[in-house]
């Protein structure tokens, strides 16, 4: 496995686009419900 | 200095009239029709669509539309994002590139997918052939496709009649890769390396100095990629000194070359726009305060890097151009180009997202930096990237329509739809991003460790440095005042952020604005109707832009370009 010492930090770079896309989501569907 | 102010003109002139060829192309190609590369592509793309399942007319609302994109986006970041780690096991790595850390490979793939391409690492050592290749240049394909298919969505929303679909985003997509991008990447590619820039999959070269001394030289498969990068405005090079490296900008000609590129289809797109409501003075209207920004832009900039470092003045150097010297504020340029079309390169470069770079930035006097980073404040808008510089512009055209109406008292109406609460919220919630973005994050980091280790330079210019940065990711720029150190986690991840939330916390409102705006019945236009085909139109929208950008920015401003230059003005910079 490559660059094994950095895999805690994949896992908070992937968390961190993780939340990234479900805000955009949210955001999406929150302007959705706008009248 | 004559000559190169005339050559200015030049490429601007050519700049207009491809984009009078294009834009109509374009209307063409995105409603349909059949143009002249149609028998060749057109069986491609519907292979395509064969191939993915893709209903050709099955129309999307405005939510369906967004959500198709962003889940392109995110498959594709996580594609490049595994490139980038696992490239030491991949082809296509003659120099033997270890992987790329974990925090960098995030920033690299937001930055390419939101086509900012804003670089936090040095392309010849750190990046294989296939990271080039693939990783980057498939971002540089699909995030302009990106931004033409959500302009070409607002576009058909302005104009449509009944339908309360924006189209298909699969659709307009592939046909902006296969009968925009690609077609034309293709041509400029052969341009380029017919001038020199390199194109070649061996390993460096290693040569020997006239000192005998052994040097490596980078080289690598560059013509194909600088072509997308100017045309698709995404600005990363394959070398770190970007396009001030010979191997992507050889020579004057190049330089205005990749110039062209950047502009043609912004410019473009505002023409298609004009032909897709049936009536082009409204694309010209809008067009012309892109190009009056960008005209103002560019000879502010030229004249401030003409005029010189004042410092050098006092210590008695000469800056005046002459025979044998271009004159001016030298430093950080290259003497082929020199500080005009350095000038032009800079208001070019930031007046689209393409942030690409022929000079260093960080070394302009601080009115010719000021200039990058108000157009890049301002959401690029003279032309603006590819696609969002016509979206931008049109939700700045909207609040214009809005003022006016206030105080003339007329209902305010845009292309015959009516511009109601929904319209407006959604408009200014999109410039209101932008400004929460830049100003957010670079208060944050002018407060936080991690943000203060960033800048080179002490006082205002290190201020400007931290500016800059979140200037030109929220606009998806990508230049930077490169004193700035940015390949540390805390810069990795916060610009990482603020690229994907400039990019799509922006493009999402406006996508709402064009549902809105989609089912609304045209008003024929009446009497009281606010003309926004005319002069008084773009006059209109220039003033609301600057006014709207000053109001906003010119605090944050006053603490780093005008401060550096009252201070270099009167003799008292910080070193």
């Amino acid at each position: 496995v490559p660059n094994v010492r950095y895999m805690p930090l994949d896992i908070w770079m992937l968390g961190l686009l993780l939340l990234l896309t479900v805000g955009s989501f949210l955001y999406v569907a929150g302007l959705r419900r706008l009248p | 200095m004559v000559l190169d102010v005339i050559g200015v003109a030049i490429t601007f002139v050519a700049v207009f009239v491809a984009a009078w060829f294009i834009g109509p192309f374009m209307h063409r190609v995105f409603t349909g029709e059949r143009v002249f590369l149609s028998p060749v592509v057109r069986p491609v793309e519907r292979g395509f669509y064969w191939l993915s399942g893709v209903k050709e007319d099955q129309e999307q609302t405005w939510v369906r539309y967004l959500v198709a994109m962003l889940a392109i986006q995110v498959v594709s970041l996580l594609f490049s994002y595994v490139i980038f780690r696992v490239q030491d096991h991949l082809p296509l790595n003659p120099m033997g590139q270890v992987g790329v850390p974990a925090d960098l490979s995030f920033n690299t793939a937001v930055s390419f997918t939101t086509n900012t391409n804003w670089q936090n690492y040095t392309g010849e050592t750190t990046m294989s052939y296939l990271s080039q290749m693939l990783g980057l240049v498939i971002h540089n394909f699909l995030s302009a496709a990106t931004g033409i298919a959500l302009a070409v969505a607002l576009v058909r929303a302005i104009s449509s009649r009944t339908l309360k679909t924006v189209g298909n985003f699969y659709v307009d997509a592939t046909r902006a890769i296969l009968y925009v991008l690609l077609p034309i990447s293709i041509v400029a590619a052969l341009v380029l390396a017919s001038q020199g820039v390199v194109q070649t999959l061996k390993a460096y070269p290693v040569a020997t100095t006239l000192e005998h001394a052994s040097q490596t030289i980078a080289v690598g498969p560059f013509a194909s990629q600088e072509a997308i990068k100017d045309l698709g405005n995404n600005g990363g090079g394959p070398f770190n000194a970007n396009s001030a490296h010979p191997f992507e900008n050889p020579n004057g000609f190049t330089n205005q070359f990749e110039i062209f590129l950047e502009l043609i289809i912004p410019f473009g797109l505002v023409l298609m726009y004009g032909r897709w409501i049936g009536n082009i003075r409204q694309g010209i209207a809008v067009g012309a305060a892109m190009a009056l920004l960008l005209i103002g832009a560019t000879g502010i900039a030229m004249a401030a890097e003409q005029a010189g470092n004042p410092a050098l003045t006092a210590a008695g150097a000469s800056q005046v151009s002459s025979s044998t010297q271009a004159g001016g504020n030298m430093e950080g340029k290259e003497v082929r180009f020199g500080p005009i079309y350095s000038g032009e390169f800079l208001a070019a470069t930031t007046g689209t997202s393409t942030g690409s770079v022929d000079s260093s930035h960080d070394s302009f006097t601080p009115i010719g930096g000021m200039v990058a980073i108000v157009q890049m404040q301002l959401g690029e808008v003279d032309p603006g990237g590819v696609g969002a510089g016509l979206y931008f512009m049109l939700v700045f055209a909207i609040i214009s329509v809005f003022i006016a109406g206030l105080m003339v008292g007329r209902t305010p109406e845009y292309i015959g739809k009516k511009i109601e609460s929904k319209e407006v919220r959604m408009a200014s919630l999109a410039i209101l991003v932008d400004a929460a973005l830049i100003l957010g994050m670079t208060a944050i980091s002018s407060l936080a460790p991690g943000g203060k280790a960033g800048p080179l330079n002490p006082g205002a210019h290190g201020f400007s440095e931290i500016l800059y940065a979140f200037s030109s990711t929220t606009a998806n720029n990508g230049s930077a005042f490169a004193g700035l150190t940015g390949n540390t986690l805390y810069y990795n991840t916060m610009l990482g952020a603020t690229m994907w939330l400039g990019r799509f916390f922006e493009v999402i409102p406006i996508l709402a604005l064009a549902g809105a705006l989609a089912g609304k019945k045209v008003v024929p236009a009446g009497r009281g109707t606010f003309a926004t085909d005319t002069p008084l139109f773009t006059g209109l929208l220039i003033g609301v832009i600057l006014i709207v950008g000053a109001l906003t920015f010119f605090p944050a401003l006053a603490l780093g370009p005008i401060l550096e230059h009252l201070q270099l003005a009167a003799g008292q910079l910080a070193h």
